[in-house]
């Protein structure tokens, strides 16, 4: 995919660029608002990565300005202001999702390729999805029923949720606070092990009758579905 | 409740202030109505006095000369009774009276004293009544001669001089109370606005400001050196405010771009060599000192924060649900019985469920999550954690309450405090801000916490509006 990164911070632009770069992406980057905006008026990008506080134009105001000039491209807000009211000015000026700084790579990563993702797919509806599998594993999504090996296993509807964003993200590093903000709906990091505990719920559930490991820890990034 | 506002309204100094001026006010009309009586009421006495006293020389003089008879005296009498109406002469020699009076009053004074006495006179009707006269007795060597002029005057005006002087002088109390209450009131009203503004400023509300009349009275020159004074303390805070903020923002640009360039060569080493492991251990000691500084950061701004626009209709009892869910596993964990309680009052007939609230959802629901995290990290294997709901008309309350090692409550209102922790080694997890914060967020709503024992354990108790 193709990407534009508007930040004024050049380890941050660096970070950011190197990160993409290594996953086979194309990224330009603009240090000040109105490069940035002009960037964003003369290319097609399949995402835009866009600093609140940038000298000589405010992040918003690019993002309003792009908004009005019908650019639909998802876009998210990268911001040292981590306070609730600044996260909802910011969804509100049109972004698609805020990123407080400092922030680690990875969740940048699988936050941009899930809004990369959604915003492929909804441009090609394939009507609604009503099960997702892995291996042996079956999740009814009509039914909110999950079968391992044709067993069916005790979900509790956090539960259920949890395995549905993660099944559905399959092969994609999911970090805790993506998994919290998905699942609850509540925009804050715990700072706790809240979400290790529903997991490792969860995860001994799947594994129950000696099924293989589903759910794998990435240390230091989060958790990922995958066939091991 | 009146009485009580009675007994502050008493102990103020402009009503003891009122009180010693109508004492001045009824003083100086007394001396007044003194005067006036003199000059009036008494100067009409003076006159019949005087009269009398002529009358009395004269007959004094008449009974002295040596060619006066008995029988010219007493003939000189009755002529003077003939002539006038007024006058009432007796005069008393051994059992012989003569004159307009029956008999002699007894006990009144002898010439020169002149007294006040009542007779009783008989009209053509038949009817009697009592007069006042003003007269003396003259011993004269034709006998004891009774002299008395009719005073009736004086008493009507006495009387009526009297009853004006009451009416005047109950109107100027009436007046000096009446306008001493008011100003009162008026003074009160104003006090009470300066002692209501420095509540509000205790209560952390620094922008309240005392109101202006534009009269440039005594009252809005101390509002005005209030309000500068609020000014004052409101720009000093902000700007210690400011500069932790400060701080704190930009130390956290550079620790990111550290944490940044270790993580980056992180992926360069070999998982479980020296050089990752101790990349991890700064990767933590870094997210660590990052997530202090945004949690002061955060409750500075939530501190200084008024309600924000962001606050939206909250469903509290599915709040509370959520709490429950997210905490349930950690409650697990430790064998401990986590209880959600939700009672609401149906009393009502309002439109609205009682349960929705005004608030910001993540903010409420990271405040409670908090406490009952904090229960369950406090309380030991095995333990049971309430968390009950309360919600009223008039209320909302959210007690967390747990069976485990609680708090002294001498430290009830420092765990409030910024970075305050309760072990002094400061060795625990956390970084003490984890109350201050949610304190920060019910004050935010407009509420109330509070803390009490549970025997064993602790009660936190949350009131929102």
């Amino acid at each position: 995919m193709k990407l534009l990164v508007i930040e004024d911070d050049k380890t941050t632009v660096e970070y950011i660029k190197k990160g993409f770069i290594e996953q086979g992406n194309i990224v330009d980057t603009a240090e000040n608002g109105p490069d940035g905006l002009f960037f964003a008026t003369n290319n097609h990008y399949d995402l835009i990565i866009l600093d609140r506080m940038l000298p000589k134009l405010d992040g918003l105001a690019i993002l309003a300005a792009m908004r009005a000039a019908n650019i639909i491209t998802p876009v998210i807000i990268l911001s040292a202001l981590g306070h609730v009211d600044e996260r909802i000015k910011g969804l509100k000026a049109g972004g698609d999702d805020y990123l407080a700084k400092p922030f680690s790579f990875q969740e940048l990563y699988i936050r941009a390729s899930i809004l990369v993702e959604r915003n492929t797919i909804s441009q090609k509806t394939n009507g609604p999805v009503t099960e997702l599998t892995i291996d042996n594993l079956v999740m009814d999504l009509v039914g909110h029923k999950v079968t391992r090996g044709g067993i069916e296993l005790p979900i509790q509807p956090k539960e259920f949720q949890l395995l549905r964003y993660l099944l559905e993200h399959q092969n994609k590093v999911i970090s805790r606070t993506l998994l919290f903000e998905s699942v609850w709906d509540y925009h804050f990091d715990p700072k706790t092990n809240v979400i290790d505990v529903h997991v490792a719920k969860l995860r001994k559930k799947l594994e129950e009758n000696n099924q293989s490991q589903l759910i794998h820890t990435v240390r230091g990034a989060g958790y990922v579905v995958r066939t091991s | 409740m009146w009485l009580e506002r009675l007994k502050v309204f008493t102990r103020t100094s402009i009503w003891r202030f009122t009180l010693i001026f109508t004492l001045i006010v009824i003083l100086i009309c007394s001396s007044i109505l003194a005067l006036v009586y003199h000059f009036t009421v008494g100067e009409q006495q003076r006159k019949i006095a005087q009269q009398v006293t002529i009358v009395t020389q004269g007959f004094a003089d008449l009974a002295n000369s040596p060619s006066m008879t008995k029988n010219d005296f007493r003939s000189t009498i009755q002529q003077r009774i003939d002539k006038s109406g007024t006058i009432i002469l007796l005069l008393k020699d051994n059992d012989n009276i003569i004159g307009n009076l029956s008999s002699l009053p007894k006990n009144v004074a002898n010439y020169p004293k002149l007294q006040h006495f009542p007779i009783a006179i008989v009209n053509h009707l038949g009817d009697t009544t009592v007069e006042i006269v003003l007269g003396t007795n003259l011993e004269t060597r034709f006998g004891r001669l009774s002299i008395a002029l009719f005073d009736n005057n004086y008493q009507i005006l006495e009387s009526n001089f009297r009853s004006a002087s009451i009416v005047a002088l109950s109107f100027a109390l009436v007046v000096t109370l009446i306008s001493g209450f008011l100003l009162n009131r008026r003074v009160l009203s104003k006090v009470k606005e300066i002692s209501e503004l420095t509540a509000n400023v205790k209560a952390g509300r620094l922008k309240s400001r005392l109101p202006l009349s534009g009269r440039q009275d005594e009252f809005d020159m101390i509002a005005e050196q209030i309000n500068q004074m609020l000014d004052e303390i409101d720009e000093l805070i902000n700007s210690v405010a400011q500069v932790t903020d400060n701080i704190a923002h930009d130390l956290r640009t550079p620790l990111s771009r550290i944490r940044i360039s270790v993580e980056d060569n992180l992926s360069l080493c070999d998982e479980g060599s020296d050089d990752a492991q101790w990349r991890i251990g700064l990767l933590v000691e870094i997210d660590q000192l990052i997530d202090t500084f945004n949690a002061m950061l955060e409750l500075s701004r939530l501190e200084k924060a008024v309600q924000p626009n962001s606050f939206a209709a909250v469903n509290i009892e599915s709040l509370c649900h959520d709490v429950i869910d997210l905490a349930m596993p950690l409650a697990e964990e430790k064998n401990q019985a986590l209880v959600l309680d939700i009672n609401i009052d149906n009393d009502t007939d309002n439109q609205t469920p009682l349960s929705i609230i005004k608030g910001e959802a993540n903010l409420l629901f990271r405040a409670i999550f908090n406490l009952v995290d904090n229960a369950i990290k406090y309380t030991p294997t095995g333990g049971d954690i309430f968390l009950t709901c309360n919600i009223s008309a008039q209320k909302t309350e959210i007690i967390v309450r747990d069976n485990g090692i609680g708090i002294d409550e001498e430290y009830y209102k420092l765990v409030f405090q910024r970075l305050y922790r309760l072990d002094a080694s400061r060795q625990g997890k956390g970084f003490g801000l984890g109350l201050p914060i949610v304190k920060a967020i019910i004050d935010l709503h407009g509420g109330s916490i509070s803390l009490s024992p549970s025997n064993p354990g602790l009660m936190v108790k949350v009131i929102l509006k």
